[in-house]
């Protein structure tokens, strides 16, 4: 099975409104690092007495490894959107013009071609997947210390993403001459309690699976943080070729004692689908101003399209104000719990999605909502 | 490590005099290069090289930005494209850094001079295995046998070659081919040089170095730019486009039906890093994706300026374009404008309005 991400998905209902950061996000964790070296030069100031006074007041332990193993199902409300995107949706998204350009073009049908049916989608969607995060690591055999965290969406079928190594042992990078893939390559080290990680080496793909394209000269820096049974990621994304300003994503888990199931490997077996694709004689891509889709989401939604269309300034609140006094909802949609996931994955990637998340089952199809 | 190389470089010239390509950093007495660069520009000056492991004995290493795949084994060295020729030198420094063993062949994907300029001076470093009653396999006009490795390559890519007066006689490939492919067998592993459609130019050819499961495009596949389309050599964009899909289709391999994450068949491009069969697919996409739109507005009867302006490759601009630059570019659009209206006109139609 293969995904079919031409699905018109249902939306959240909120209009233009941000998905709420309910746990940090990538500005809380710069601001909490701040408060902190802030107050570690209070600290230096002190005098010894009254350093020694603090220090036994406030005994910060070094940074330590949290460990960070384990099943973790996503808590489906923060940019779960991100994924679960309608066509020619970019809302948020800081685009340039290129990489508009680039989404406006993109076809889902490009997915039949021989070489793309069985390729995974990057790391740059990993802490936007639906289906929870399942990770594990490698230790020193001689010490026991973690040389490295693995981090994988459960889901091994269509759709799937490609698994982080995150090294904590130090390792450098390699150079830029080397192979860039969907996992790319990602060194970490702990900032307190927070995992910082870099990720480079990423394969030219997708930023979004409605089309919007990343390039290799893409990074990522994400933040891991545990707190007992809730973990919070964000994230970071800059790509000089196709971001106009760094993208910020962030996303929470549950620990999840139902995670553990066995999932197969991912098997996928390519299949000629349309005659003519891999003869060079045709491209599954829209002509110049030819996306039938393209004005999708003011028809649907009544999202006018500077802001469906993307860019650094649909990113912040101010747009939204910009907008919310022309701004006419649709006559229905779907208030909460739309089960847009339901509509791209269907089938075996709905169950296993609720196999993590019983929520899910509990959604309300906006589709029909929207369409009845 | 300049001592080393300054050894090596004594060491190459008492073996081979002016043949050996330059001698030192700016020489001038290297072998006058081999047909202009690919992408018209000219070639920077000696570089550092980096060197990238892909599989035990086999490296891609980089100089001038051009990468240049090098296999390894105790029964000798294989060069293909071995870059500019004022980089030969550091090439040979950092391939005796890598193998004790001597290069024998040098595999020329191309006449280009940014490809094979340094084949000369890389050939010359070598040795051939055939010394005596095999005078095919040492370069013409070179008596003194054993001395030069072998260079391979088209028979389109001598001709080119060969109509270059300036050009010495060690510079031109000693073992060509006009069938469809050269195989040879070296190190345990079976070495393939398959002719393929006139993409780049109508001598382009790919090297599959089969168990180590590595290829090597030459100037097909250049993922830092547009493809540049030597159309007065033969090159097509149509040629593009299939040289492309035969990579895809039969040469670079991914790892299916059990999807482990692994790259397959790693591939050495003309630049830029070491890529695997999805970065082909993105490219041929991008190149089918131009064409499409250009075909379009053909049909719709624009004429060429009309079609620069409409910035057919937009979306590509800033990732294919930044180092074509724009006249990289507009060639590019212009390749493509000839092959659609070439076509057209194959098809008995109106090519232009």
């Amino acid at each position: 099975m293969r995904v079919r991400y031409v699905a018109m998905n249902a939306r959240d209902g909120q209009g233009l409104k941000r998905p709420a950061f309910t746990a940090l996000s990538p500005a809380a964790h710069l601001r909490a690092l701040a408060v902190l070296r802030a107050f570690a030069a209070r600290l230096r100031r002190c005098a010894p007495a009254c350093a020694t006074a603090v220090a036994m007041l406030y005994t910060v332990p070094a940074p330590a490894q949290i460990d960070l193993s384990g099943n973790w199902a996503t808590i489906l409300q923060q940019d779960f959107r991100l994924i679960n995107l309608s066509p020619a949706d970019f809302l948020g998204v800081p685009l340039t013009a290129d990489a508009r350009a680039a989404a406006l073009s993109y076809s889902e049908e490009s997915l039949d071609e021989l070489g793309r049916q069985c390729q995974p989608q990057t790391v740059l969607l990993l802490w936007l997947n639906p289906f929870g995060l399942r990770i594990w690591p490698t230790t020193d055999p001689a010490g026991g210390e973690v040389v490295a965290w693995h981090l994988t969406s459960p889901l091994r079928s269509a759709g799937s993403i490609a698994p982080m190594t995150i090294w904590v042992d130090g390792r450098r990078a390699p150079s830029a001459q080397a192979l860039h893939t969907g996992s790319g390559f990602t060194t970490g080290q702990w900032e307190g309690d927070t995992l910082v990680s870099s990720t480079t080496h990423i394969i030219d793909s997708l930023l979004t699976i409605n089309g919007a394209p990343n390039s290799d000269q893409a990074t990522m820096t994400s933040f891991i943080s545990r707190y007992d049974e809730l973990l919070v990621t964000s994230a970071v994304i800059r790509d000089p070729v196709y971001l106009a300003a760094p993208y910020a994503v962030a996303q929470s888990y549950q620990l999840s004692a139902r995670g553990n199931s066995d999932t197969p490997p991912y098997h996928c077996a390519p299949e000629e689908v349309i005659a003519g694709v891999s003869d060079g004689a045709h491209t599954m891509a829209y002509p110049l101003q030819g996306n039938p889709l393209r004005d999708y989401m003011r028809q649907q939604y009544h999202i006018p399209p500077d802001a469906a269309l993307g860019g650094p300034q649909t990113m912040y609140p101010e747009f939204r104000r910009q907008l919310q006094g022309k701004y006419t909802p649709p006559s229905q949609y779907c208030i909460r719990y739309c089960c847009g996931a339901a509509n791209i994955f269907g089938g075996v990637g709905f169950a296993e999605m609720a196999a993590y998340d019983r929520r899910v089952l509990e959604c309300t199809d906006s589709l029909e909502l929207v369409l009845n | 490590m300049p001592q080393r190389r300054a050894l090596l470089m004594a060491l190459l010239a008492a073996l081979g005099g002016p043949a050996l390509g330059a001698t030192a950093p700016g020489a001038t007495d290297a072998p006058a290069s081999p047909g202009p660069a690919s992408d018209g520009t000219t070639a920077g000056s000696t570089a550092a090289v980096s060197v990238e492991t892909l599989r035990p004995d086999v490296y891609m290493l980089t100089a001038s930005g051009i990468d240049v795949a090098l296999e390894t084994g105790p029964e000798g060295g294989i060069v293909v494209d071995p870059g500019p020729a004022q980089d030969a030198p550091a090439l040979i420094a950092a391939i005796t850094r890598l193998s004790h063993s001597p290069v024998h062949f040098v595999i020329d994907t191309s006449a280009d001079a940014d490809l094979a300029g340094g084949s000369a001076g890389v050939a010359a470093a070598g040795t051939s295995l055939v010394e005596s009653g095999g005078l095919i396999l040492v370069p013409r006009g070179v008596t003194d046998v054993g001395r030069f490795a072998t260079i391979v390559a088209r028979e389109a890519v001598l001709q080119r070659l060969a109509a270059q007066p300036d050009l010495p006689a060690q510079a031109l490939p000693s073992a060509t081919f006009s069938r469809s492919q050269f195989n040879f067998y070296l190190n345990g592993q079976a070495i393939e040089v398959i002719a393929m459609p006139p993409a780049h130019s109508d001598s382009d050819a790919v090297v599959l170095f089969r168990r180590s499961d590595v290829v090597v495009t030459g100037a097909i596949f250049d993922p830092t730019r547009f493809p540049v389309i030597d159309t007065a050599r033969g090159g097509s964009v149509q040629g593009e486009l299939e040289a492309l899909d035969r990579l895809i289709n039969t040469l670079v391999i991914t790892p299916t039906p059990v999807v482990t994450g692994e790259p397959g068949t790693l591939v050495v491009p003309m630049r830029g890093p070491v890529c695997q069969q999805a970065d082909l697919v993105n490219y041929r996409d991008m190149v089918a994706t131009v064409r499409m739109r250009v075909e379009t507005l053909v049909h719709a009867h624009r004429n060429l300026v009309q079609i620069e302006a409409a910035d057919v490759t937009q979306g590509y601009d800033r990732r294919f374009g930044a180092l074509a630059g724009t006249e990289g570019t507009r060639q590019f659009v212009e390749a493509v404008y000839r092959d659609v209206t070439a076509e057209r006109r194959g098809r008995g139609l109106e090519a232009e309005p």
